[in-house]
């Protein structure tokens, strides 16, 4: 029996490992990724903005991947003093030429992988969204 | 995060940097339904699923009425 394409990326989220880009490997995308990429304003990663210019898409997609390659003691490090842009425009330099179509594609695969899993919770009928919800002190 | 290290004990650190994202959302879905939450896809399709939902809820609600 053919699997539908939701299972298939569900069971294929238990394959992710790290992931090597060209010359560069990135850790997977977890849930401290999303935390970074919120305190670095990393729009399209977040809400999948794409009405960007393209130097900015440019420049989210590099700290990206320097959020997810960069030793991890480095990177909060840096965030936490306010360095990160320096960081990352010293990390670029790093990066080949073909990497960030590459990494397009990445961060393409594994957002189809989390929207695979991803869930609602919807309220059961006649029940009160505060039902459950602590009184107030 | 919390919900995940509650249910499964795993340390802070696994759960925020290693663990990846898609594999920890099932394992939240996992925990939700535990707890009995009632749970759908995003999007156009979970209205749907709601509506089904809500209509299979009346029909027991027909039925406990009936019993009664």
């Amino acid at each position: 029996m053919k699997k539908d394409t939701r299972s298939t990326q569900l069971e294929a989220a238990f394959a992710e490992a790290s992931t090597t880009i060209g010359n560069i490997t990135l850790r997977p995308f977890s849930l401290g990724t999303l935390n970074l990429c919120r305190q670095l304003n990393l729009t399209l990663f977040l809400n999948g903005e794409t009405d960007l210019n393209d130097q900015e898409k440019q420049r989210q997609l590099v700290a990206f991947a320097w959020i997810q390659a960069a030793p991890m003691p480095e990177v909060l490090k840096a965030i936490r003093t306010g360095n990160a842009a320096d960081k990352v425009a010293e990390f670029e330099f790093s990066l080949g030429i073909d990497t960030i179509p590459m990494l397009l594609k990445e961060v393409s695969r594994v957002s189809q992988l989390a929207s695979a899993a991803a869930v609602e919770v919807v309220p059961k009928p006649g029940s009160k969204a505060d039902e459950d919800a602590p009184p107030n002190s | 995060m919390f919900t995940l290290a509650r249910e499964t004990g795993w340390p802070e650190a696994f759960v925020v940097w290693e663990l990846p994202l898609p594999r920890a959302l099932q394992y939240y879905h996992c925990a939700l339904r535990s707890s009995l939450a009632w749970t759908i896809a995003p999007g156009e399709p979970a209205m749907e699923q709601l509506r089904r939902l809500e209509s299979l809820a009346s029909m027991m609600d027909v039925d406990e009425e009936d019993e009664a």
